[in-house]
């Protein structure tokens, strides 16, 4: 699926601007991630992609098909089992039961929880409730699936097996994704491409390529390889952040 | 300022750390059931000793000791015939006009909760409903309804109708954002919403409100049975002829009786209430 960004212009109510003619284009079956400080418009951006939120000026434009969106937090429902949030969707989209409940088990199979179908939330971990989140959205088959910080509020090692499960769900099924993530590692990691945001007003500074085979090959993490495209887009960071210090 | 980071050798002796968190005190599972125990003994020892040797024996009636009134009203066949009929019979009200309560509560809260024109022509008066006093209505009911059954239950409606509203309102309305937006990503209708979101969030406020409600209610029947007198008679108006009999032992004994159904409903609430959020949250 195909998303644009054409002079994406975003101020709130109290004066602040968060984005300010910011464009972009994602090709479909493209990965991309949004870097960026805190305050720099790139969550706003992610939800006007779902039609959560509505520019001020601009448009932001994409292709027909089914959208998921995984938040910051995993919003289960707490009352429900893993089992029953993951059939939801497709039940409010008036799916049969048995059917629903089919695709449901496949898309927690695929995240490995098959067999904490029957657990309610708070019976499992952060990591699992994400992985939850994650087979729920999996399950009405996006074309298009949107990440705001998913894995922001986890521990590392947690962290960095779900950037695998991830990739290798790319790699096996292909999605076009956008992230948006604080982290610069996780971004070169998971993404085809870096959209690098500055802040006050928000806008895109920084365009960078990620050339590195997928599935993400065995200790690319510890490559030098690696290791460049993480400084580059730091350096790009650290760019955006002095020009912002300067201006202020 | 290089003085503060240079290292001297260290002289003092080692202590063992203090330990500073802050008890708030719930103490141990004993204390939780001996203290109560304990307070009931010392009033009811007071109580004995004020009734038999502070009162003159023509003035006892006006406080007969704890054993007295357990004898006349639990012990003695009649008066406990006579006080567990009337009590059923305002049992009976309170229950019905709770349930009542509980539906009219939810129903209004869903209205108010869905659309905002609804919140605003309806809050309004049920605040004010809130702030008149149920006695000043009594004759009003009394003309309307007539002196039976059907004037019982609405004082009892209206008596405990109001922390249902607020409550359920209130659980409904505190639905957190990402999961109304979640909701909206998946395309919900507003029933979808209401039936598979909203009501079941709303559950544990809606069950604090019931637990206080039930209580009401069963004050609501109490003072219904004073002014509404025809039909079978209850607890309240049981007392009223106690008073006029001047069987203080017995006024008691109902009095106490009165606050069995009260005490029951509070717990029962209050054990779906601890079921509901067991269920919901990790275990600790």
């Amino acid at each position: 699926m195909l998303v644009a960004g054409n002079s994406v212009t975003r101020s709130f109510p109290n004066g602040t601007t968060a984005l300010a003619e910011a464009s972009f284009e994602i090709r479909a079956g493209e990965f991309v991630s949004f870097v960026g400080p805190s305050g720099c418009g790139k969550s706003t951006m992610l939800r006007m992609v779902a039609g959560l939120d509505m520019p001020t000026s601009g448009s932001v434009e994409r292709g027909d098909g089914e959208v998921g969106y995984v938040f910051q937090d995993a919003t289960l429902l707490p009352w429900r089992t893993a089992l029953g949030n993951v059939v939801l969707p497709l039940r409010l989209a008036g799916t049969k039961r048995a059917e629903a409940e089919e695709r449901a088990r496949a898309a927690l199979e695929v995240v490995g929880l098959a067999a904490y179908a029957d657990h309610r939330p708070a019976q499992l971990s952060g990591g699992m409730r994400m992985r939850v989140s994650i087979a729920r959205s999996l399950v009405q088959r996006p074309e298009l699936f949107l990440f705001d910080e998913p894995f922001g509020a986890l521990d590392e090692i947690t962290r960095q097996d779900l950037n695998g499960q991830l990739d290798t769900l790319m790699a096996t099924d292909p999605f076009t994704g956008i992230f948006v993530t604080h982290s610069v590692p996780e971004a070169v990691f998971l993404s085809d491409r870096v959209l690098v945001f500055s802040s006050q007003p928000g806008r895109i500074v920084a365009d960078l390529r990620i050339d590195l085979p997928r599935p993400r090959p065995e200790g690319l993490r510890f490559s030098s390889e690696y290791a460049e495209l993480c400084r580059q887009v730091s350096d790009a960071l650290s760019d955006a952040h002095q020009k912002k210090e300067a201006a202020a | 300022m290089t003085a503060l980071l240079e290292t001297q050798p260290e002289t003092r002796p080692l202590t063992k750390v203090p330990f500073l968190r802050f008890d708030p005190g719930h103490g141990s599972r004993t204390v939780r059931w001996v203290a109560p125990v304990l307070t009931l003994v010392i009033v009811l020892g007071v109580w004995t000793l004020v009734s038999t040797q502070l009162l003159s024996p023509t003035r006892q009636f006006l406080l007969p000791s704890p054993w007295e009134v357990l004898e006349a009203g639990f012990l003695q066949e009649a008066g406990r015939t006579e006080i567990f009929t009337a009590l059923w019979s305002t049992t009976r009200i309170a229950l019905v006009g709770l349930v009542l309560a509980m539906a009219i509560g939810v129903f209004f809260a869903i209205v108010m909760s869905q659309a905002r024109w609804a919140e605003a022509s309806f809050y309004p008066y049920a605040v004010i409903l809130q702030t008149i006093p149920i006695l000043a209505m009594v004759p009003l009911l009394g003309f309307w309804f007539g002196y039976d059954f059907t004037s019982r239950l609405v004082v009892c409606v209206l008596h405990s109708l109001f922390p249902i509203i607020t409550n359920t309102m209130f659980g409904i309305a505190s639905v957190d954002d990402n999961l109304h937006d979640q909701f909206s990503l998946f395309r919900a209708s507003r029933w979808q919403r209401l039936i598979h979101l909203q009501l079941p969030a709303a559950l544990p406020a809606a069950l604090a409100g019931f637990r206080i409600s039930a209580g009401m209610a069963v004050v609501g029947s109490i003072i219904a049975d004073f002014f509404f007198r025809q039909g079978q008679p209850g607890i309240g108006r049981l007392i009223d002829t106690y008073r006029q009999s001047l069987d203080t032992d017995l006024m008691m004994a109902a009095l106490a009786a009165s606050s069995l159904v009260g005490i029951v409903l509070f717990l029962l609430f209050g054990a779906v209430l601890r079921t509901v959020e067991a269920h919901r949250s990790p275990r600790r």
